[in-house]
């Protein structure tokens, strides 16, 4: 019934039309040497005796012609073992010696035809270890054709998937993770992919359809991995998935029931797995409750499950944002709810790091405000990695006014764009500046005095900036003074107006 | 708060305002709300835009029943152009007519917008003019300050043109002394040109009004309205 789901199990059924993953054929650079593979011919001719050592040396040397006349062919046909081996891109790239230098060549089916890609990974020195990543066509050619370019990956990695997708891992500097620490303190933990697209003549950044327990196909296939040695074996149980997702997302500190609603079989790819929450005792009966669709990875029966997805039966939609679109700050989300005066509950914006990088309170547009109303916000967010997008996820949570977790949710897989673009309207405010205390201290307000309200924030100036409105109230809670602040994702927001109140 | 136009509006008792962001000037700086009724500032008109979501006020959705809802305007009202539910715009052709008037009696055009382009908005009414009364000054959206020289044009009745009226925020008049626009010479329709002296309440605040004339003459049928938006400072 969910679009989401049927996505999903579009993306992870096994390619069709495909080689195996086996046809990938990556060389180390210590591995080959070209020294090896073209025999050197003899210094001087052999002396006519007629000893068996003159047959032996004969022999040997048809051997070594034979080889040679071997090798003639292979590369003129199109086989030549140097378009595996690492020192063969170092000219086609031009790379420098003691600067970069090429690590690693995958050959794949990355444009899915028939004709092999390369992946070449060039590594540079240097204590950041920033990788470049490039995918060459027509890679028997004299100037191999350069599909796909991605520089500056921070202790960088990059492979080839199980579909033939590039996936590429990096450390994000500024992430909750690594920001502060020095670089060899830091840990990959961003992580990319890239599908070959035929209208684009290139390979452009895809999202892998999974939210949990990976969020990537590069951490997803690592993970695949350790299953297949025996560790975290629950990713092989769709329920257990879910449970653990409720417990990740929802903080549902009660004991978890689950049901499977559909699917979840060993010789199913699909799941649908409701997972509820116990009553609270005293509290009404209605258990909080999610929908969790999945899926296993590569739709291969083998494989583990992952969460491609949370909806709710009943009392929660998200109807604007399409699974694995690419959406920009800030995000308009829509739907319905089931509103207590007014208030939905909670709208999030999940990073790589499943960090909270924009938060809004949903509340009703039309309708009196109690019962099941429309809801449109506009949400901002600010990722830490600005180079490009990253895998994320849009989460809205409804509340209920006696529970601290929320009621149900529903989360979508998405692209996150670090790129802000303007909307006319309010709009959250970045989380930092989203409490009274930020603006307190920026305002120098003394809170025996007056008090901050809740901020509001738009694009104000007309660009893809961001404004703060701020209020002020005396001690008696009449309004006193307003504020608008600009750079509010700064260290030190710029005052741009003040209007005091009669 | 910030607006649905990400403007800056503001609460000061009656006293709305809103604020805009000037790139040519580097600030914040107070603009006038298009709309003339049923909200004269775009704060009050964001308010009974959640009125009327939540049920209130229906008739606010409906472009004839503004008008009509219109003191100020009165008279006989009909829908001549858009005004329908995907419409945005509308006009309004309003008339006085009364027993045994003429066919071709002078006519007042009202023109409502709905509100910040939103289909299911609540209509505002932007213009009220006509083809035959006009103010050419203060244009629409611009700052009055004491005295104004309002000028225009329109048929004389007895040296008349009209009379110019400043409403404030609560559409009090505020003007002071002489508001008659009088034809200079014998000809009509005449140009005509006023200085009008107005008080505000509020001083050294700026607040959003009208200006308005109104032309009357012995009958009733000939009556007309046309008024301008605009910034009025204390």
């Amino acid at each position: 019934m969910s679009t989401q789901h049927d996505i999903g199990k579009e993306q992870e059924v096994p390619p069709q039309t495909l080689p195996s993953p086996h046809t990938q054929d990556t060389l180390q650079e210590e591995k080959v040497s070209p020294a090896q593979t073209f025999p050197q011919p003899p210094q001087q001719p052999p002396r006519p005796t007629r000893n068996r050592w003159f047959v032996v040396a004969a022999i040997g040397i048809v051997i070594v012609l034979i080889l040679s006349i071997g090798a003639v062919v292979l590369v003129q046909s199109g086989q030549r073992p140097g378009v595996k081996d690492p020192a063969y891109w170092d000219p086609i790239i031009g790379t420098q010696s003691g600067v970069n230098k090429v690590e690693s060549v995958s050959l794949a089916n990355i444009m899915n035809t028939s004709a092999l890609q390369a992946l070449v990974t060039v590594r540079y020195t240097g204590t950041d270890a920033r990788l470049d990543v490039y995918v060459f066509n027509n890679i028997n050619s004299a100037k191999p054709t350069q599909l796909f370019k991605l520089q500056d990956l921070v202790k960088g990695d990059a492979k080839i998937s199980g579909y033939n997708t590039v996936m590429t891992a990096e450390v994000d500097k500024n992430s909750t993770l690594n920001a502060g620490k020095s670089i060899s303190a830091m840990t990959p933990d961003l992580f990319r992919e890239f599908a070959w697209s035929a209208s684009d003549g290139t390979l452009v950044q895809a999202a892998f359809p999974g939210i949990f327990p990976d969020l990537t196909r590069y951490q997803a296939e690592a993970s695949q991995a350790l299953v297949n040695q025996g560790q975290d074996t629950w990713k092989n149980d769709p329920q257990a998935v879910a449970k653990a997702l409720a417990v990740k997302f929802f903080g549902w500190q009660r004991t978890l029931t689950t049901k499977v609603l559909s699917g979840g079989g060993p010789q199913d790819v699909d799941a649908t797995v409701q997972v509820q929450e116990a009553p609270m005792q005293g509290g009404p009966q209605q258990s909080p409750s999610a929908i969790v669709t999945l899926s296993r990875l590569q739709g291969n029966t083998h494989n583990m499950w992952v969460a491609i997805g949370v909806k709710d039966g009943t009392a929660l939609t998200l109807t604007s944002i399409q699974p694995k679109s690419l959406i920009a700050s800030p995000v308009k989300l829509e739907g319905k709810g089931s509103a207590f005066e007014n208030t939905v509950g909670m709208a999030y914006i999940l990073d790589h790091l499943y960090s909270k990088v924009g938060q809004a309170i949903v509340t009703g547009k039309i309708g009196p405000g109690m019962g099941t109303v429309t809801y449109s916000t506009q949400v901002s967010y600010d990722t830490s990695f600005k180079q490009g997008p990253q895998e994320g996820i849009v989460e809205v949570q409804l509340t209920s006014p006696i529970e601290a977790g929320p009621q149900t949710a529903v989360m979508v897989k998405v692209l996150l764009d670090p790129k802000p673009v303007a909307v006319l309207g309010p709009v959250s405010c970045p989380v930092a500046a989203q409490q009274p205390g930020y603006w307190e201290t920026v305002l120098g307000i003394d809170t025996n005095t007056g008090s901050v309200g809740m901020a509001s924030c738009g694009n104000l100036k007309g660009d893809p900036s961001l404004q703060a409105l701020v209020p002020v109230y005396y001690a008696n809670g009449q309004p006193g003074t307003y504020y608008v602040y600009d750079q509010i994702a700064g260290a030190n927001p710029v005052q741009l107006f003040k209007l005091l109140v009669r | 708060m910030i607006s649905g136009v990400s403007t800056i509006i503001t609460q000061d008792g009656d006293l709305y305002r809103e604020f805009q962001w000037s790139r040519a000037d580097g600030k914040f700086v107070q603009v006038a709300f298009p709309g003339m009724f049923p909200d004269l500032t775009r704060g009050q008109a964001e308010a009974a835009q959640a009125a009327v979501n939540s049920g209130q006020d229906s008739w606010k959705l409906d472009a004839v029943q503004t008008v009509q809802h219109w003191s100020l305007i009165g008279g006989s009202a009909k829908l001549v152009e858009g005004g329908g539910p995907n419409d945005l715009t509308a006009v309004v052709n309003v008339t006085y007519p009364e027993p045994g008037s003429p066919a071709n009696i002078p006519v007042t055009r009202v023109t409502l917008n709905r509100l910040e382009g939103n289909s299911n908005g609540i209509w505002e009414i932007t213009s009220v003019g006509s083809d035959w009364l006009f103010i050419y000054t203060p244009t629409s959206g611009t700052t009055i300050s004491s005295p104004q020289t309002v000028t225009g044009f329109g048929p004389k009745f007895e040296a008349q043109i009209g009379t110019v009226y400043i409403l404030d925020r609560l559409y009090q008049k505020i003007q002071v002394g002489d508001n008659y626009a009088m034809a200079p010479d014998g000809f009509s329709p005449s140009k005509f040109s006023l200085d009008l002296t107005y008080k505000s309440s509020i001083k050294g605040v700026t607040q959003e009004g009208l200006v308005e004339l109104v032309h009357t003459s012995g009958a009733s049928f000939d009556y007309g309205v046309v008024m301008v938006k605009v910034l009025i400072t204390g």
